[in-house]
């Protein structure tokens, strides 16, 4: 009988039946085992588009798709989820404000932890001569130093970006905070690797754009992620094309969700998250345990742990770095030995390594799944204990 | 007689229809009719007295419905 915190036999070793896999913030594995079957649903019986006719079939999906929208929105503290569109992935609800915001002349702030999701879009907008940027006041662990913050803006500072977690040291950012202090300049939140795990209140903390994607801490399935937009009108879309509406007319609706949504969306990976939204499985581990279990990781010689300074604002990430091993020969060693996967190098995200000061080697990347328990992390511990040794 | 509610998106029927269906209207989801709409979108169908109390009601909740006759080709 399959329980809430049910694991897939295919992800267990056969020689141990722990979960050996720790590169949940590259993608989340195991999924909650109602994710596929939601998916082989509408594959194999359900079908049909999305809001292109009115036979049964297609408002079957409709429905399916607004309800997984309302829960999204829920899940986000965003009370209207009209406001809030799917995309393929976080990269392109990021390229999406990034590509239609008006920048001319603009000044943009980045935190010091940002993924080349912003970085790539960004660097391209300023190499077109419509932007200057620069990197947040920060502590050595990459959380913002709020406090220093008003010293960066500049009369024509007209986006700040930040990353709610870094997929490199896990430091989670004070949202609530850094907005209040922002007060009208529009502020763009990466919570690819922080939804699902983190709380996010995106109206109370008055939020204007929010990126996510729906297969990392959501459990959902690859190729779903969504975008919220407080001021749909101050972004034009990226996409244009079909939305069933107003197919009289070549211009975009302006209306929501419709004027971010042109082409077919990602139904089956839609009927996924919704079950993944619907199934969360309960913790394997406390936040005690996995807060030791940084703790322990922190006491193997020749290694040093890159991590939140205040522990409440650690995320599900750690990094760990060997004073003799190149992280790619770190996590070859774990792998090939123990059977442990991580992953080793930048993590698509070079900033946060000039910020950490990682650069260029970069590190071997731990990050958890909420199906792990605290044996799972010891094994992880006694792994790069013996790794680590010549 | 019935009379027909339209929408902007598919977005703001499926909503209208959870809404009303749960205040207990009696409704039909069809598609816009062809003398309204070159619209292949989708309609609400209440009788004409319903009609009148739901644009209300959905206007509540943020959901901006015309009845047809108003405004004929506008969905």
């Amino acid at each position: 009988m399959r329980t809430k915190s049910f694991i897939p036999d295919g992800i267990l070793s056969m020689r141990t039946r722990t979960n050996t896999y720790f590169d949940n913030a590259a993608t989340s594995f195991p999924k909650p085992p109602e994710v596929a079957e939601g998916m082989a649903r509408y594959l194999n019986e359900v079908g049909g588009p999305y809001g292109r006719s009115a036979y049964g079939r297609v408002l079957n999906v409709a429905r399916i798709v607004e309800e997984t929208r309302d829960l999204l929105a829920q899940r986000i503290g965003a009370s209207d989820g009209d406001h809030l569109v799917f995309t393929s992935n976080a990269t392109e609800a990021l390229n999406t404000v990034l590509r239609g915001f008006p920048f001319k002349d603009s000044h943009v702030l980045v935190s010091p932890l940002e993924h080349n999701a912003v970085m790539r879009p960004l660097w391209a907008l300023h190499t077109s001569g419509l932007l200057e940027f620069d990197v947040l006041p920060h502590f050595p662990d990459g959380a913002i130093d709020i406090t220093r913050m008003s010293e960066m803006i500049r009369h024509n500072t007209h986006l700040v970006i930040v990353n709610h977690q870094s997929n490199v040291n896990g430091v989670v950012q004070d949202i609530g905070r850094i907005k209040k202090e922002l007060g009208t300049i529009p502020l763009l939140v990466d919570a690819s690797q922080s939804c699902g795990h983190e709380r996010i209140d995106l109206d109370g903390w008055g939020v204007d754009y929010l990126a996510l994607t729906g297969h990392k801490g959501l459990l959902g399935p690859t190729g779903t992620g969504a975008l919220f937009l407080r001021d749909p009108s101050s972004v034009s879309p990226f996409r244009y094309g079909g939305t069933g509406s107003r197919s009289e007319e070549y211009e975009m609706p302006d209306y929501m969700p419709d004027r971010f949504e042109a082409g077919t969306p990602n139904i089956a990976g839609v009927f996924g998250l919704r079950e993944a939204l619907l199934h969360t499985p309960e913790y394997g581990h406390t936040r005690k345990e996995y807060l030791a279990f940084i703790d322990r990781l922190d006491t193997l010689e020749n290694m040093s742990v890159l991590k939140a300074n205040d522990a409440s604002r650690q995320g599900p990430v750690v990094s760990i770095m060997h004073e003799r091993f190149v992280p790619s020969e770190l996590a070859q060693r774990l792998t090939s030995r123990f059977g442990i996967e991580t992953r080793a190098g930048l993590h698509c995200a070079p900033l946060a390594h000039v910020s950490l000061g990682t650069a260029p080697r970069g590190t071997v990347r731990i990050s958890v799944s909420l199906y792990h328990t605290s044996e799972d992390f010891d094994r992880v511990f006694h792994a790069l204990r013996q790794a680590s040794q010549p | 007689m019935k009379k027909l509610l339209l929408f902007q998106t598919t977005r703001a029927v499926i909503r209208a229809e959870r809404i009303l269906q749960k205040e207990g209207f009696k409704l039909r989801v069809i598609p816009v009719p062809k003398d309204i709409s070159s619209e292949c979108g989708i309609a609400i169908e209440l009788s004409e007295e319903d009609c009148a109390k739901v644009v209300s009601i959905l206007q509540e909740s943020g959901i901006v419905a015309q009845e047809h006759g108003e405004n004929p080709g506008d969905c």
